[in-house]
């Protein structure tokens, strides 16, 4: 028992662990790109590597751990729940490559045309991420129904940046390269919204052993 | 014995039990489903064994031991006087933990049961041991020496010689006490395998300290503890979200 349970302490550390960096990441890369900090993009950037090879690590404890243990109840949910959330956390962590990227591409291109919008879809995806990665980490469902508010927020930020995308494609084709990248880093955003709803909805398995829809 | 088409093939209600001045179950209630596995878990000294043997009256066998509530088999109370005990011993099998066959040949274990019960034509016997043999998935290793002593097979293959003497006598339920505890993997493996085949025309009720085996075979749990029966439910439930804190706290091994 002694060993099984240094071993589940060793896998939540762990996680936290990836939870806090792909936190500051998603951040720092959406920082980046509302600042055009071309820097700051780089680190954000490099920092995938850490995140995809914590991942792995995460992902054959859990794999040790069941094979191992057989956990049940309580430890299995968790087992279990750590197992997906890695693989969402390593996805945010993606996407705050690809919006760190888009800066870079972006860096040259001084007009803030089309940005309209983005910097709050931002500031919501990662304000969900940490509300996600936090309930992960503490056990803890009291933010997940802000998770879900925001998922909706997040959802409408995203028509109306289309929507606006849309309209200045159609007045100025000659900016289609960037204002596609303005809809990407948009899409990757929203993305990163839903990768957190499906870690909060795994956390909700976790404390209470049913399944729940977060922001559907 | 009238049985009738309802979901539970016994039904246990406020039960009892003392061992002269000890009480034993207190206040046991528990359905058995048909055509269903049920398993008994806790540790033990819990009364998980003896709530199985009170199925088919075997306590009836312990000096002092007494009985108070109701144990329903098929709308008949399995302790009422007028209850014929060999008749819900014929109905309701038993396999214990230690393999016990009789002295004597693999053919005569299995048509013992149906001797005592006046089946003598010869056809009819051998068309019995086969039927069990198959059924208890030793027929293809002994079909070529049923004429051998039992005491020569293996310890797994024993143990599933007991479940074709059981079977023999057409059972409705097969309780089976600690089954697999003195076989190998390979040979528990086989008597699981078996216990879910069985559970399409039987129902069986199996007492194991192995939670593995509880959740890899068993249809519905009961978790005991004291004497009491602490938590029943389907085994998915026990397993993935115990309502009881120590059931949670007896099956991912934090207890005592």
């Amino acid at each position: 028992m002694k060993r099984f349970e240094d071993d589940m302490g060793r896998l939540l550390e762990t996680t936290r662990d990836l939870g806090s960096l792909v936190c500051s990441t998603i951040d720092g890369a959406v920082r980046a790109f509302c600042e055009r900090d071309t820097d700051l993009a780089r680190e954000m950037a490099e920092r995938y590597q850490r995140i995809s090879d914590l991942h792995s690590v995460l992902e054959e404890d859990t794999l040790r751990i069941l094979t191992l243990y057989q956990p049940t109840a309580v430890d299995m949910r968790t087992v279990a729940t750590v197992l997906k959330a890695i693989t969402y956390l390593e996805r945010i962590g993606k996407y705050s490559k690809k919006i760190a990227k888009a800066t870079i591409f972006l860096s040259d291109d001084i007009s803030a045309e089309g940005m309209e919008g983005i910097p709050e879809m931002g500031s919501v995806a990662v304000r969900m991420v940490k509300l996600a990665v936090g309930s992960l980490i503490d056990g803890d469902t009291s933010g997940l129904d802000e998770i879900s508010q925001q998922e909706h927020f997040l959802d409408t930020l995203r028509n109306s940046v289309i929507r606006r995308n849309t309209e200045l494609l159609r007045d100025c084709p000659a900016a289609a390269d960037v204002l596609m990248r303005y809809m990407s880093v948009s899409r990757y955003l929203e993305r990163v919204g839903d990768n957190s709803c499906d870690i909060a909805e795994k956390v909700a398995y976790m404390v209470t052993g049913r399944h729940v829809e977060i922001g559907a | 014995m009238v049985t009738t088409e309802s979901d539970n093939v016994i039904e246990i209600s406020n039960v009892n039990l003392w061992y002269g001045d000890k009480q034993a179950l207190f206040d046991v209630s528990m359905p058995v489903r048909r055509n269903r596995i049920t398993a008994l878990i806790g540790p033990s000294g819990c009364g998980k064994s003896t709530l199985l043997r009170s199925m088919n009256r075997m306590n009836d066998l312990v000096d002092g031991c007494r009985l108070e509530g109701r144990m329903l088999f098929g709308g008949t109370d399995i302790y009422s006087p007028n209850t014929d005990v060999n008749g819900i011993r014929t109905r309701i099998g038993m396999i214990f933990q230690k393999p016990n066959p009789f002295p004597m040949s693999i053919r005569d274990n299995v048509s013992y049961g149906p001797r005592i019960h006046g089946v003598e034509d010869r056809e009819e016997l051998d068309e019995i041991v086969e039927r069990s043999l198959v059924r208890s998935a030793l027929w293809d290793e002994v079909h070529d020496r049923l004429d051998k002593s039992a005491l020569a097979l293996s310890g797994g293959q024993q143990q599933r010689l007991c479940i074709a003497r059981a079977l023999a006598v057409s059972p409705q339920v097969i309780l089976m006490d600690e089954p697999t505890s003195a076989l190998d993997p390979m040979a528990t493996s086989k008597i699981e395998d078996l216990a879910c085949e069985l559970e399409k025309d039987y129902t069986v009720v199996i007492v194991t300290h192995n939670m593995q085996q509880a959740s890899r075979i068993s249809d519905y749990t009961g978790f005991m503890y004291l004497g009491k029966m602490a938590e029943f439910g389907r085994t998915e439930g026990i397993f993935n979200k115990p309502k009881e804190e120590l059931t949670e706290r007896y099956i991912t091994g934090r207890f005592g």
